[in-house]
């Protein structure tokens, strides 16, 4: 007698809809046990964390600044991840794209102003092509495993761009390994005013857009999701699966690139090490709960950025620790996933024929 | 070079005016409901600078005008600080405590936004209308453990695990080393950068590096325990920061140079409500108690113990810890014999004493 995974034969989509809400609420249930634990009252602590990051126009904003990075980073993974590339280097491929950035801010400055920012957003998805580029070469020519060196690839970006900042980038004057503010006209619009909502936002948005035409639309987009689903029948049908690859870790590098030109530009207005607080890598939790769909991502990133604006409100009001949000945010993941799972499979007992 | 000068002489005229009270705003309306918010650079268990912070804070619920008094911790010195401030002004708080150096500008950016509300910044230079900054002479704290430090090492090697190149380093780095060598003029101090406040693994690494060259005390500026610990684990001595370190390497520990946060927090909290708060920076010693020493470790012998308190008593009778003739690493006197450095060259201070082997970056 064993038990055995398989697929359901009739695939509801109502259902696996049905169970994302289910897994959220779940998430949502043992959240609140949590924040009974930590000694505050459930009530307010929630209210807490919709007031600070939807209460007003202000909070909602401030959310959608949390969120355009993970937007960005998620799509990227999406593309990465539907040609089943591993791509766990966004992060690497972030910081290499707001380096391009700062160096186009710095010394392109005398360009008119709209062709800057097109200079800078350019020069952001060149690094980070360059970045996502080597791992995806190194995967097609020699079949290196792309997590390990995407990974690696990150470790060597953040030690260079920590040399870079403590000797020839480093503001002149003063300590802090940071670079110097970038001039006015380098920075990105701001598209609602009297808040810090950026121009990278609309970008954002865009780069989503761009990722469902790319994938669903387009002959490239088709060959990457059958490389994907099945590799071996897509090298049959003649799709070059090197190919694919390297474009694949081009195209999800550009976009993570562009996540990190359109921080240190739209937010920061300077480089320093701790511009992302690991927005690769909530990239890969992003894409996952959006079921490697842009719309999905989109929702799962603004999910995402009212609770790191919702929990400092939580923080303030109730004293419940900023750590607990990082215990929410992978109790959601592990329940949708769940929730997901269960409504796509069964779990079938099987006898053994003798 | 010249730009550190520039830099360094533009900043220690800035707090030598604010010093002297130029530019000061006059007293504020009376604050009867104190709504009080601190934003902390680590979390508060590092065991270190965040949680001093946060021993002082807890100590203002005691005060009967302190309606709330919430903290949120790990915020970054980036616009991450910014968003953090501003939501806490928008949300009625209206004295917030920005504690870490790099809040400077956000705090500046926020204060303007609402002047209604005071912002208290840690360790900087900038001031506002409604904006100050507050710190203390830790250096004399140092020169004190320094003493303790220069006895008890066998070596003769003592290192020093330092977060940034800051003045506010260097200057706690110079009086450590007078503190050893005025009792054991043959020891050096070892300096490390490790270019971060808090990082507890690197800075762990950074004293381990330094007992490898043969250093047997471990002393540090930095956040948490970790070089403590590293000292520990060798059996060599260690001498905390921030706060009293001794449960986390009870062998090692042999006392710490800590803050008291709480002195300073009653009060600015005192002022703002009864409307005799100005923007006229704190800058307090042993004297006031805002700085201190930590207990003994039961390896101090009585006759450093004995030293080490009358050495106290002479400061905060009006002993000064920098005090020429003073020389520099390359042996250049920088300060002349019978001279003090004004409080604007201590603000300043970018040179090694003799008896450090380290660079500061330039």
């Amino acid at each position: 007698m064993r038990y055995k995974l398989e697929k359901r034969p009739v695939q509801n989509p109502w259902l696996q809809t049905l169970a994302v809400f289910i897994g959220l609420a779940a998430a949502l249930g043992v959240s609140c046990l949590l924040i009974i634990s930590a000694g505050a009252n459930v009530g307010e602590a929630l209210t807490a964390i919709f007031n600070g990051s939807f209460g007003d126009w202000d909070a909602l904003a401030e959310t959608l600044v949390q969120a355009t990075p993970l937007i960005f980073c998620g799509m990227a993974i999406v593309i990465a991840f539907r040609a089943r590339v591993w791509n766990i280097g966004a992060e690497g491929q972030f910081f290499a794209g707001a380096m391009v950035a700062i160096l186009v801010a710095m010394n392109l400055s005398f360009l008119p102003r709209p062709l800057l920012i097109f200079a800078i957003i350019l020069g952001a998805m060149v690094g980070g092509a360059i970045w996502g580029g080597i791992p995806g070469f190194l995967k097609a020519r020699f079949n290196a495993n792309e997590i390990i060196t995407t990974v690696m690839m990150n470790y060597i970006i953040m030690f260079f761009l920590s040399y870079l900042l403590s000797s020839v980038w480093r503001e002149p004057g003063h300590f802090f390994l940071q670079t110097a503010r970038i001039p006015g006209a380098a920075q990105l619009p701001v598209v609602a005013s009297g808040t810090r909502l950026h121009f990278g936002f609309i970008l954002s948005l865009i780069s989503g857009l761009f990722a469902y035409l790319l994938l669903w639309k387009t002959p490239l987009g088709y060959e990457i999701r059958a490389v994907g689903i099945n590799p071996v029948a897509a090298q049959y049908k003649g799709i070059s699966i090197k190919k694919i690859t390297i474009l694949t870790m081009i195209i999800s590098g550009a976009i993570a690139g562009l996540a990190g030109g359109s921080e240190v530009t739209g937010l920061h207005f300077r480089l320093r090490l701790d511009i992302s607080t690991g927005y690769g890598y909530t990239g890969i939790i992003i894409a996952l709960l959006g079921r490697l769909h842009p719309v999905g991502v989109i929702i799962a990133a603004i999910f995402f950025g009212a609770l790191v604006n919702g929990s400092t409100s939580m923080q303030i009001i109730t004293g419940v620790p900023v750590a607990l949000v990082y215990c929410v945010e992978a109790i959601v993941l592990i329940f949708v996933l769940s929730a997901d799972i269960i409504s796509r499979y069964r779990i079938r007992r099987v006898r053994d024929v003798k | 070079m010249k730009k550190w000068i520039l830099f360094s002489t533009t900043a220690a005229l800035t707090i030598g005016l604010l010093l002297i009270g130029i530019g000061a705003a006059s007293a504020r309306e009376p604050v009867k409901d104190l709504k009080i918010g601190f934003i902390y650079i680590s979390p508060v268990g590092d065991a270190g600078w965040t949680y001093a912070h946060d021993q002082g804070r807890k100590t203002l619920d005691t005060l009967p005008y302190v309606k709330l008094n919430r903290f949120v911790e790990n915020v970054g010195e980036s616009s991450d600080a910014t968003r953090v401030m501003t939501q806490l002004a928008s949300q009625g708080f209206n004295l917030i405590f920005a504690t870490s150096y790099g809040y400077m500008e956000q705090c500046l950016k926020v204060a303007k936004q609402f002047p209604d509300v005071v912002f208290e910044h840690c360790s900087g230079y900038k001031t506002a209308p409604n904006m100050s900054t507050y710190f203390g002479k830790m250096y004399q704290a140092r020169y004190l453990t320094g003493l303790v430090a220069g006895k008890m090492t066998k070596k003769n090697v003592i290192g020093y695990v330092a977060a940034h190149p800051i003045p506010e380093v260097v200057r706690g780095i110079n009086a450590f080393t007078l503190g050893v060598r005025k009792v054991n003029p043959e020891a050096v101090v070892k300096v490390v950068w490790t270019y971060t406040w808090f990082d507890p693994a690197k800075e762990k690494q950074a004293a381990e590096s330094l007992l490898k060259v043969g250093a047997d005390i471990i002393a540090q500026h930095q956040d948490t325990p970790g070089p403590q610990q590293a000292a520990q684990e060798v059996g060599a001595y260690s001498i905390g920061y921030n706060v009293d370190m001794s449960k986390f390497a009870p062998k090692a520990h042999m006392t710490a140079a800590v803050w008291h946060w709480d002195v300073a927090y009653k009060a600015i909290a005192e002022e703002v409500h009864n409307g005799t708060w100005t923007n006229k920076p704190i800058w307090w010693g042993l004297k006031k108690g805002l700085v201190g020493l930590a207990p003994f470790g039961p390896m101090v012998p009585e006759n450093v113990k004995k030293l080490v308190e009358k050495a106290k008593q002479e400061i905060i009778g009006g002993k000064k810890v920098f005090q020429g003739p003073i020389k520099d690493q390359n042996g250049k006197i920088v300060i002349p014999e019978g001279k003090f450095p004004t409080d604007q060259e201590l603000f300043s201070m970018a040179y090694f004493v003799e008896g450090v082997e380290g660079q500061i970056p330039k």
